[in-house]
């Protein structure tokens, strides 16, 4: 065989293969990204991927830190909330009134979230900025 | 009063560099050397010009001038002068006034050599990407906007960036991103003069391995920055903001490689161009994705009409590239092909693929939102486990070419001496890492170490053999040399991030004042909790005595709370305390102090993350070594 077909096949191989794993590795590293309205409303129709990852605003005086370090507080979008249970790392950001981002999944009607994260507000040229001062 | 004379400068420079575009490509269809010269003064003023204006800026940073916007948003009265000196890049409009003079710099280093036929074609293409941020600056972000109303102070730096390594870490980057521009100027000037020789990749292979050893060093500092400043305990979260900074890297990497082949073979001619492309693409996408907001990070950036000024920008660049390389595709061919499976050129073009594979799957994984959204209206994300899962082995396959392709031949292919050579550097390596198999018992860290250790020893064995025979052929390979370092940082660093991860320890602690836990042979003792208040902030903090084999080590975690108004959204800081040895580091978090008074803690064992950085840091050696350099012949 010439060794431009040889390369040629080889090739082939290689993409089929890492298609193939990119494939399974999305199918197997799925994460929903919801609203805290889209979570409550299509809550059921997710039953398969159970990691969930819930965008909301942390409702003004809802955290609650508990003695084993672990936080409960509650998401909230246009009114409904979700209560969240949290154990681990807390952002620096993280505090009433910031966007959060919570991964986990629902255990009856409290989110369990493994992972937190908190989205600061847009630092440094963000309308509101230039609004409040003008 | 400065503000609208920097203003004006913006303005002037723009349309000296409207005119060094316009000479330039009217002496390049007119073959005319006058226009030429006009091209090269006006770039000069141009350079002159915005060299006045950036000292104006951060002359402004430095004595706190709120009269200037960009000023009263990014600086405060309490920032020391460094921070405030760095504040250049702290926002938007700074950011593009530094990209567009470090660009201004690059170009005109490149004015001064005109020996290449490809000169004028490449100033074509780096003018018109140099007045299009010229535009941006002089007419969509302007840094020197002037405030709407007096200020008496700024809002100030975030206080989680006012660290040493995040002030350089986006400087570096830029330097790494913006040096592409110049070898996708001369591919592009490659095709449109109709050149047939490899100039292009003999002109510019310096600045490949500059923006190469840059973009290094960014994403060192980077990962650095965010192992001791965020305290979470890991340096690397394939965050779409980390993502976009790594695939024009991983993209260089590969080109690196096949441009290596293309300057000593003359083969694979068209792909370069395309690898080039891609990665001068891929850079200006990555600041387009940051800036639009298209994708949600956990990082935040400044989110403004600029994003539609990139994609326009982009989609012009992906047009024009893809017409002229069709137009042309006749005379861009390679001069030879290649002849054997087991040539060097040959395992350059299966490195080739494996990076490319490596940036489609993070593009993949960072886009994906996007696609899902698109296709099924459902925002759909993938884990870090998708990346994990497919560039594990992707990175198996690439040690095994970095063991095999050095010692390849050019051309002739025959794999058997190869394995001769490497017979001694295996057995070591299997002997070593069956002992790291026996003591750890993971599979995954045995091949690894087994082919990482079959590497260094055979990057040893050369240099052992030259040493002992001619100790001038390390003179003549000094290219072969440079690229042995960096593959020996590069192993190191592969050894470490695998180590680090597979055997990474978490424990969370919750303890009072006086009392102690233990941890196999690890003794941990809270000595006491104080609390101070400065004027800037209030710090909770622990004395906390860490114990092992008779050994004492102080740790002091802290908890500040910022006082300050303004930007400060993010008003606390997580200090964390480390205790890094050659083989683990101790990463310890204080969370908070709960209702009893108590302390809840973190603590983090990461074994050989030392590799990482050390393996960086030799890489980067590597990699600098070969721009200082003034002659590569090799």
């Amino acid at each position: 065989m010439k060794p431009k077909i040889k390369l040629r096949i080889l090739t082939f191989v290689i993409i089929a293969f890492f298609s193939f794993l990119i494939f399974k590795a999305v199918d197997s590293s799925l994460v929903y990204y919801l609203t805290v309205n889209e979570a409550l409303e299509k809550n059921r129709d997710f039953p398969k991927y159970k990691q969930l990852r819930i965008l909301g605003i942390v409702k003004e005086g809802s955290i609650i830190n508990n003695l084993d370090g672990s936080i409960v507080f509650e998401i909230e979008e246009s009114g409904k909330t979700i209560k969240v249970k949290y154990k681990g790392i807390i952002p620096d950001i993280f505090a009433d009134g910031v966007e959060a981002v919570v991964e986990g999944d629902f255990k009856d009607s409290v989110f369990r979230a493994d992972k937190l994260f908190a989205k600061c507000p847009t630092k440094y040229e963000d309308e509101e900025y230039k609004k409040e001062q003008s | 009063m400065i503000n609208i004379i920097g203003d004006n400068l913006i303005f002037i420079s723009f349309l000296f560099i409207l005119l060094s575009f316009l000479s330039y490509s009217f002496s390049f269809y007119k073959k005319n050397s006058l226009f030429s010269e006009l091209g090269k003064r006006s770039l000069s003023i141009v350079l002159i010009i915005l060299t006045f204006a950036i000292f104006l800026l951060e002359f402004q940073l430095i004595t706190k001038d709120y009269s200037n916007l960009y000023v009263a948003k990014n600086v405060s009265n309490d920032l020391s002068t460094i921070f405030s000196m760095t504040s250049l890049w702290a926002g938007q409009a700074g950011s593009l006034m530094l990209w567009t003079w470090i660009l201004a710099i690059y170009l005109f280093i490149e004015n001064k050599k005109s020996l290449s036929k490809l000169i004028p074609a490449s100033r074509i293409i780096g003018t018109f990407t140099l007045g299009f941020f010229i535009y941006l600056i002089c007419f969509v972000e302007n840094p020197f906007e002037s405030a709407d109303k007096i200020y008496d102070n700024g809002r100030g730096l975030n206080p989680i960036l006012q660290n040493i390594y995040m002030s350089i870490h986006p400087l570096s980057l830029y330097l790494g991103y913006i040096g592409i521009t110049i070898p996708f100027c001369f591919g592009i000037a490659a095709i449109i003069s109709k050149d047939k020789s490899n100039d292009w990749i003999s002109e510019s292979k310096k600045w490949t391995y500059f923006s190469w050893t840059f973009l290094s060093i960014g994403l060192l500092l980077g990962s650095r920055w965010a192992y001791l400043e965020l305290g979470w305990g890991g340096y690397w979260a394939w965050d779409p903001v980390e993502n976009v900074a790594l695939m024009p890297w991983l993209l260089l990497t590969a080109f690196i490689h096949s441009s290596y082949a293309q300057e000593q073979k003359k083969v694979l001619r068209r792909w370069n161009l395309l690898l080039i492309f891609l990665a001068f693409f891929l850079s200006i996408f990555g600041t387009f994705i940051t800036r639009s907001g298209l994708i949600s990070s956990v990082h935040s950036f400044a989110q403004s009409s600029i994003g539609n000024y990139f994609i326009v920008f982009i989609i012009l660049i992906l047009l024009s590239s893809a017409f002229l390389y069709y137009r042309n595709k006749i005379y861009i061919e390679s001069e030879k092909e290649i002849k054997s499976l087991y040539s060097k050129e040959n395992f350059f073009v299966f490195n080739n693929i494996l990076f490319l594979v490596i940036t489609f799957t993070v593009l993949v994984g960072t886009i994906f939102p996007i696609i899902s959204e698109f296709f099924t209206g459902k925002r759909i994300l993938v884990g870090p486990s998708f990346y994990d899962l497919v560039n594990f082995p992707n990175v198996l396959m690439l040690i095994l070419l970095m063991t095999f392709a050095p010692f390849l031949p050019w051309e002739k292919g025959n794999i058997k001496p190869v394995l001769r050579y490497l017979k001694i550097p295996f057995l070591f390596s299997l002997a070593l890492s069956s002992f790291t198999f026996l003591k750890f018992e993971s599979l995954n860290i045995f091949i690894v170490f087994l082919l990482s250790l079959t590497t260094l020893f055979s990057i040893c064995k050369e240099f052992i053999i030259d040493l002992r025979i001619n100790k001038n052929s390390i003179e003549k390979k000094f290219r072969r040399y440079c690229s042995f370092i960096v593959h020996f940082g590069v192993i190191i660093m592969i050894m470490g991030v695998s180590f680090s991860s597979n055997f990474e320890k978490k424990y969370d602690i919750t303890m009072g004042e006086g009392e102690e836990v233990l941890f196999g042979d690890l003794r941990l003792r809270l000595d006491d909790i104080y609390e101070k208040e400065t004027p800037a902030k209030s710090i909770i903090g622990a004395n906390i005595v860490l114990k092992k084999n008779n050994n004492l080590y102080n740790l002091t975690p802290e908890q500040n709370l910022y006082k300050y108004e303004g930007n400060r959204e993010i008003n606390k800081e997580t200090e964390v305390a480390i205790y890094s040895t050659f083989l683990k580091d101790y990463y310890l978090i204080l969370v908070d102090k709960n209702l009893e008074g108590k302390l809840n803690l973190k603590l983090y064992i990461n074994p050989l993350v030392s590799f990482l950085w050390l393996g960086s840091l030799i890489s980067i050696i590597g990699g600098s070594m070969l721009f200082f350099r003034r002659k590569l012949n090799d």
